[in-house]
Parts: C-alpha cells; structure tokens; sequence
C-alpha cells in the first residue's frame, strides 16, 4: 500500500546541509501497525512528515495505492491529507478555540458535510475514544492524555487510510500512555487500521506488528 | 470562490467568540470612530456648503435672476416683465430691485455701500430679510423716508473695533444717505437685520417707490430675483423664461455662485481629504495589527488546520471574515454614534461665522465611507493571513 523509494531529505541550515534522510526504501501493507524507532537524530520523524505529505522531500518517491504523491499539487496534497490521511502528533495539536467535538468534526465540515451529520458522527468519535462526556470542552479544560485523545478522534473521523503519530506520548504520563496506545491497537485490530508511529521507548514495541529501526537517516534493521 | 464560506465562517465566530472580549470592544470602539470621522468632518463642510448655497438664494439671487443685458444699465418694462414670469406654474414669485452706490452717514461716521430697492411685498416672497430683523421693523409699500440696514453697516454700541460701520446705530436714528448721483437725502432707520456673514449685512434697503423717486426713474430695476416652487428646476425655467421671449441675463442660482462655494469650502475639503486618509490608515493599522497579532499567536494553530486539509484560502477566509466583522460592527456603533450626535447637531446647530451649520449627511457620502472602510478592512485582514497561512506546515507548527 504504501511504497517508499530512495527518499532523501536535505534541510539547509545557513550554510550547512543537515542531511535528515539519506536513502530510505521500504514498504508498508494495508493494516499494518507499524513502528519507527531510533535515537533522537535518526530522522524518524522527518520521514513521517515526508509521507504525511507535511513536507517535501528533496528526492525520491512516495506511493500510497499506486500515487505518486509528490507528483501532487499543493492542493491535490491538502485534499489528499484530508481525505486520506490522518495525524497525531506528540504536542496535543489541537485547537484552543474550539470545543473537543468542533475539533473532531472540523475535517468533516471541509469535507463538505451537514452540519447536524459532522456532529453525529463527532459524537460517535469521541465515545470511541471515551470522551462522550468531554465533548463540549475547550482545550484548557482537558487533561494532556484527553487532548491526545481528541486528537486521535479528529485524525480518525474521515475514516483515514493512514493514520501518522508522531511519538504521541511522549508527553503523557504512563497511564496514559498505556491508554492511547491499547486504543490504536484496537483501531488496527477492530478496523484494520493502517498506522504509522514514531516512538523511542522500548515498552512500545509490544502495541506494533513490525518496526523500522532508523540511524542517521538511514534504516538500520526491519 | 465562496466553496467552504461556510467553514471560514465557523472558524471566524468562534475565533470572535472565544477571543479577548477587551481587545474585541476596544478594536470595535476604534472603528466606530473611525467611522463617525470618516463622516462627521464632510458632512460638516457640506453643512457650510449648503449654507452658503441655501443664503445665497435666500437673500441674494433667489432661484433664478435676470439681470440687464449686455450695455444696458436697467431692465425696462420690469412689471410686465414680472407679471409673465409670475404667470407660470412653478414660480412662486418675482421680486425687482435697484442698485445704487451710496455713502451712509451718521453724525461723524459714514461708510459705503450698496443701496437696494425693496418693493415689501414681493421681498418678503421671494427673500427672507424680514425674518432677519433683529431691531425695529421690515419696510412697508408706504414707507418713503424710511431704511432698513444690516448689522455690519449699523455697527453694534459696545463693540469697539476696526470694523468699518456707522458705531452702533440704533432704531429711530436719522441716517443721511448721498446716492451716486448726488442727491443727499436723510432716512430714519426703521429696522436691523442680521441674515448671513456672507456680505449681506452690508445691505440696506428703501422702497422701490421712494428709490424711483430719488432716481427719477419708473418701471425699471438693476436685477429680478425669481423664486420657484422646487429646488433644482432652474434650468428648466430659465429655458422657459428664453421661450417667453426675456432678452435679458438669465442666470440659475448655481451659475450666479459658480466657484463661490467652492472658494469657501476648499481649505475645509483638503482638511477633510487629510482627516479622512489619516481615518483609513488608522483603520488599516489597527485592523492590520489585530489580525497579524492573530495569525502570529495562531501560527501553529494555521499549521495544525493545513495539516489536516483544511485549504489555505478558508484560513485566509476566516481571518478576512473577523476583519469584516470588525468592520461592519464598526459601522453599526458608528452609525449610532453619528446618529445622536447629528440629532444634537440638528436641534442646537454651530455657530458659524457664516451662520448656523447643521451637519448635512448624503447618501454617497455614507455610501463611501462604508466602501472605503470596507476595503481597507479586506486588505488589511487578509495581508497578514495570507503571509502566515502560507507558510510551511512544520515551520507554522514547531516554528
């Protein structure tokens, strides 16, 4: 499903070139739980960036079932994250202005949906991810593992072919940890999910079907 | 273009709704008052504008004036003259005078200036001195050896100055008048008046029967002021009046001051000019600053909403939107504002020089202030969303 070949990343700092990535190829099957790990430098989550099309590679190529997206516009891409893909990331991106279930619904109502429907099924989210309760909070009324949460809802309400998280909680405390990461096993168990997640603590390994293992830009072991 | 308004939309009310409700009332009271200057000052200067229009036909032309033609001193045969003008649907009447220079004395102070026939009747159709007295009484058909001056000419008792005036005369005073032709003739003063500082208190009147007797003329005037029903169908009559057969000067109000108001209000409308592009730039930094100070604090915010596929335009959309928003409330607390403040302007006017000034608020005067706040607004909310939105996802998030 997914195909990734030769893919390169170059950051140019003032006159130095970082090189993040320096040749990584490999694939990914549809339902696949997948985990990157390696020091911090490795460039694990500069390669999620680059397949979550929130970056642009400076070589190489990228295919999700059969596209090529970097031979995508700037607009194609915003559709295709929209459509296709979904993010967690570690800091809780979620935003302040809005309610944990306007944040959920949000993508939908890009999306073009009604909005008693966005709501239904915002709701229905965050049940999933056992924050019903929670819904018509704002961000500063919730704790760090319910904005994860949030998050998650929201990267799973257009029913993503991918889901990215990088390192999602590495600023939760254990407990809560244990809890997002039982629920993107369920996700992939229950739902067939196809996820993506950089991580760099060992305990995390037992949630993942297989882990890519990077170092300095390049795959150590698969 | 208007694909997903509604997104931007929702993203504009709650960004409004959730904001700092201090920073919301205050952006607001600066455009209200943006828009209240905006307004205020022309309409002020179209006030003086109008004024001096309104006093110029008032006191001075009527609607149309018909003056002797080219080499002619007098207009002959001015009664039937009148009667066919006064014949026609639309006038309301004709009032012919005199002219003359003269000199006007009082014990040891004289001063020049231009006599007026008035024949009373008619006047009081057709001009307004009547409702001007301040002392004493207007001219009747009987009067022969009476006069009526303005205020500048009789001067005021206690006021001592440079002005040139006969020192504060008062009702009941004898004033000797010496005509340009010679004759020397003493009139009691019958009565002040005070209409405008556009010169017309430099007038005095006798009756039209005691100037024809000075004169030794009949049937004759300097000038016929025509008064019309309506406001704004001079052309119209004055082509009808060159129908009827009137070989003399006939010239609409408007072409009689043409460039006079214009001379008054010029200085008034450049200050105008400055004050209202002074308004817009205010405007634009206020607005400029609120949204910029938004999209900086937002940033990652913006990155986040392209990270999930919301589409840069609905960003810069719902940045435009609070702009707007900022905007019309603006105008809405503005108009209120305005509208109090010109319900007070209306019954306790200005005091002006000129006269008293009501502020006069046209149509296209609203029309492009609201325009021109409206479009400062939209470039100033969407320069500084534009710049943030289109930055990179992960420079917008992690900076």
């Amino acid at each position: 499903m997914i195909k990734v070949k030769n893919l390169k990343r170059i950051y140019h700092k003032g006159l130095v070139e970082v090189h993040a990535l320096k040749g990584v190829s490999f694939e990914v099957k549809n339902g696949e739980f997948l985990g990157l790990m390696g020091p911090s430098g490795s460039g694990k989550s500069t390669l999620l960036h680059q397949l979550g099309l929130l970056d642009t590679p400076t070589g190489g190529e990228i295919f999700i079932d059969e596209i090529n997206l970097l031979k995508l516009s700037e607009s194609e891409k915003t559709l295709f994250r929209l459509n296709q893909l979904g993010y967690v990331f570690q800091e809780y991106a979620i935003l302040g202005e809005l309610t944990a279930l306007e944040n959920v619904y949000l993508p939908l109502l890009m999306m073009g949906k009604k909005k008693k429907d966005c709501i239904n099924l915002g709701m229905e989210m965050l049940d999933k991810v056992g924050l019903g309760e929670r819904a018509h909070h704002l961000q500063r009324e919730l704790s760090g593992g319910e904005q994860q949460r949030v998050a998650i809802a929201r990267a799973l309400i257009n029913k993503p072919k991918i889901l990215f998280a990088d390192e999602p909680c590495a600023n939760l405390d254990t407990e809560s940890s244990r809890h997002i990461l039982e629920l993107f096993r369920k996700l992939n168990e229950d739902l067939g999910q196809t996820i993506l997640m950089v991580s760099h603590e060992e305990w995390h390994k037992k949630y993942v079907d297989r882990i890519i293992y990077l170092k300095d830009g390049l795959i150590e072991k698969m | 273009m208007f694909k997903n308004f509604k997104l931007s939309f929702f993203l504009a009310c709650k960004s409004i709704k959730r904001s700092n409700i201090g920073t919301t009332v205050l952006t607001i009271a600066i455009m209200s008052l943006i828009f209240v200057n905006l307004i205020f000052l022309p309409s002020i200067v179209e006030g003086i504008a109008e004024t001096i229009e309104q006093q110029t036909r008032d006191y001075m032309y009527g609607n149309i004036l018909i003056e002797p033609k080219e080499d002619d001193f007098y207009i002959d045969n001015v009664d039937s003259l009148q009667k066919k003008i006064n014949r026609l649907p639309g006038v309301l009447g004709t009032a012919s005078r005199y002219m003359v220079g003269a000199t006007f004395t009082h014990k040891d102070k004289f001063i020049g200036g231009t006599l007026h026939s008035a024949s009373p009747a008619d006047e009081i159709i057709v001009t307004k001195y009547h409702e001007g007295m301040i002392s004493g009484e207007y001219l009747s058909e009987s009067d022969t050896d009476e006069i009526i001056m303005g205020l500048d000419l009789t001067g005021e008792e206690d006021k001592e100055g440079d002005k040139a005036d006969l020192g504060g005369v008062k009702v009941g005073d004898k004033i000797e008048v010496t005509f340009s032709n010679g004759v020397i003739k003493e009139y009691r003063l019958k009565g002040i008046f005070s209409v405008s500082k556009m010169g017309m208190d430099s007038f005095a009147f006798i009756t039209e029967k005691e100037m024809e007797s000075v004169l030794g003329s009949n049937n004759q005037a300097s000038q016929i002021l025509v008064k019309l029903n309506e406001l704004g169908t001079e052309k119209e009559f004055k082509k009808k009046f060159m129908e009827l057969g009137i070989k003399e000067k006939i010239k609409t109000w408007e072409e009689k001051t043409a460039g006079m108001t214009e001379v008054v209000v010029s200085s008034f409308r450049i200050i105008t000019l400055i004050s209202t592009i002074v308004s817009l730039i205010i405007a634009v930094v206020v607005i400029f600053v609120i949204i910029y100070i938004n999209t900086i604090y937002k940033r990652k915010q913006i990155g986040i909403l392209k990270a999930i596929g919301i589409d840069q335009r609905v960003i810069i959309r719902s940045y435009i939107l609070q702009a707007l928003f900022y905007c019309f409330s603006g105008i809405i607390i503005g108009s209120i504002l305005l509208w109090i403040l010109v319900s007070y302007l209306t019954t306790n006017p200005i005091s002006f020089p000129i006269g008293t000034i009501r502020p006069v608020i046209g149509t296209s005067l609203i029309t492009q202030s609201i325009l021109s706040l409206l479009i400062v607004s939209l470039i100033a909310g969407f320069i500084p969303s534009w710049k943030t939105a289109r930055e990179s996802i992960l420079k917008a998030i992690w900076g």
